[in-house]
């Protein structure tokens, strides 16, 4: 823990130095939202409902699973890719550290520094919104569940995350992958359009990923309270999932060590 | 004379860059692939969310999927051609690589925005085409070689319009230093365009006539084929590019005069 503590404090100076950089990054999440919501916009200045959703409740819906992805989902795998690409990871190997813990505490610390736009865009949006029968419900019951959820959904992406960097063991452009988990995240998480507005077959593929459980469920506390049982089915299932990351992250250092090869180090 | 010249050093990079590419085509394959599925990603979205509407403010689908595969195409273009120059922009000028292009006897900007290609967005062309003629066919559009020519015309003044904004966007490295992904500003920015733009508020949709004039990349060349498009507009829009084009370059090289190279 006083390792993990040591990095997180020197990441986190240097998370700030580039908080330009931060910025640039949080458009990037928040603009194709916000078109979604504009989309929606001009759908309910025709219709008033589209499934169970008012635009207010559309609304509501996407702020908060932007939320969860925005703070939740770590990007470890472009550093880790270029730390086996570039050799810099004989650098970590020989010292007596680990390596995913300063990885981990590293994208901890973008994500608090993300937070500096985060919040006030949420105070402005949170603002703008008409005031309407359909509001955010924050309990201590809510907040109870949702804790766990988050860290568990934190943990579990970074785990995702750093075994798509492993796999710049055995290819050395890993672009594709990044994009690809990227495509499924955005269509199973429920960040393109709600996922109970998806045709069913697609709903159905959803239950077979992780997505689903560590983004959309946790994002939904607020809006719609989960029942004991269903929390600790979600519960069960994230921990299921970070489980089974964890262990295949484990796998594939194991693995990838054997291959790798760090030229003039 | 000039042009000629310009067109030579143009094929010679095109042919280095394509032997760099093809070197790795397990990887030109798969990035292709990806954006394909991104394609088809965006497609899909789309399609689900008409089956709630019929219209959106008189766009119907086939509409939106003209107008998506104008996107596409305008992507694939952008990415294949710009991209590559404009990710390593902020690079160049922070570790002081611009001299090398500096030094050469051949306009600056037309080196740093040009002399790199990519094909791993190059599949992404033909998806787009093919979700635009979709569109066409299910639209029923009777398009004249007229029409054709004018839409054409008015994506490209799109992209000039595009690369002028995102080549100035990129100038900010020269005052904010080391920001990697100062590319990705202009980039978020951009991916607004995929929708119709008279489908924002409307303070958006004046923002992107008149501030941001993006409304050239995929709506006015989707506009065109079903829709009259008044000679105001065109004439506005060749202007725009003219002057945006002019003031990239002449921020270009304002900003060179503070650039101080790396060890000096």
């Amino acid at each position: 823990m006083r390792q993990f503590l040591a990095f997180l404090s020197i990441t986190l100076k240097d998370a700030l130095v580039y908080r330009a950089r931060s910025f640039i990054w949080f458009l990037a999440d928040v603009i194709p939202v916000t078109t979604s919501i504009f989309f929606f916009s001009a759908i309910f200045s025709t219709t008033n409902t589209v499934g169970k959703y008012s635009f207010q409740s559309i609304l509501v819906y996407y702020l908060m699973v932007l939320s969860m992805e925005i703070l939740v989902i770590s990007h470890p795998e472009f550093a880790i890719a270029e730390d086996i690409n570039h050799g810099f990871l004989a650098t970590y190997l020989i010292r007596p550290l680990s390596y995913l813990k300063f990885y981990a505490a590293n994208e901890l610390a973008y994500k608090m520094v993300r937070l500096l736009f985060f919040i006030p865009f949420m105070v402005i949006v949170l603002l703008l919104v008409p005031q309407g029968n359909y509001s955010i419900q924050i309990s201590l019951y809510n907040l109870a569940t949702f804790l766990p959820m988050f860290i568990l959904a934190f943990c579990g992406f970074y785990f995702l995350k750093v075994i798509i960097g492993f796999m710049a063991f055995w290819f050395t452009e890993i672009w594709w992958l990044i994009g690809f988990i990227e495509i499924l995240d955005m269509l199973f998480s429920g960040l393109l359009i709600p996922l109970d507005l998806l045709p069913l077959t697609f709903q159905k593929i959803a239950t077979f990923l992780p997505f689903k459980y560590f983004i959309y469920v946790p994002s939904q506390l607020f809006i719609t309270s989960l029942s004991p049982t269903q929390t600790l089915m979600n519960l069960g299932i994230q921990v299921l999932w970070l489980v089974i990351l964890a262990l295949l992250a484990k796998f594939v250092w194991r693995k990838g060590l054997e291959t790798y090869a760090s030229f003039g180090n | 004379m000039m042009m000629s010249r310009y067109l030579k050093l143009y094929t010679a990079f095109l042919k280095i860059n394509l032997k760099r590419e093809l070197q790795y085509r397990a990887h030109f394959f798969l990035d292709n692939l990806i954006t394909i599925i991104w394609s088809c990603l965006l497609v899909l979205y789309y399609i689900f969310i008409y089956r709630y509407t019929a219209a959106v403010r008189g766009w119907r689908l086939e509409q939106v999927l003209v107008l998506t595969g104008f996107y596409l195409v305008f992507n694939s273009i952008f990415k294949s051609l710009i991209e590559q120059n404009f990710a390593q922009f902020t690079r160049i000028i922070y570790r002081g690589e611009l001299d090398y292009i500096l030094v050469k006897p051949v306009n600056s900007q037309f080196l740093i925005s040009l002399s790199r290609f990519s094909l791993r967005s190059f599949l992404r062309l033909f998806g787009g085409l093919a979700i635009l003629i979709w569109g066409i066919v299910a639209a029923k559009l009777k398009i004249s070689v007229l029409i054709i020519f004018l839409s054409l015309g008015m994506f490209a003044i799109g992209q000039i319009i595009v690369y002028s904004l995102w080549f100035m966007s990129l100038l900010l490295a020269f005052r904010l230093g080391n920001i990697e992904n100062l590319y990705y500003f202009f980039m978020s920015i951009f991916q607004t365009t995929r929708l119709p733009i008279n489908l924002y508020p409307h303070i958006g949709e004046l923002i992107f006539t008149f501030v941001l004039p993006l409304i050239f990349v995929a709506t006015i060349p989707a506009q065109a084929l079903w829709q009259p498009i008044s000679g105001l507009i065109i004439i506005y829009g060749i202007v725009v590019a003219v002057v945006l084009l002019w003031l990239s370059h002449y921020l270009w090289q304002l900003a060179l005069r503070s650039y101080t190279s790396a060890s000096s």
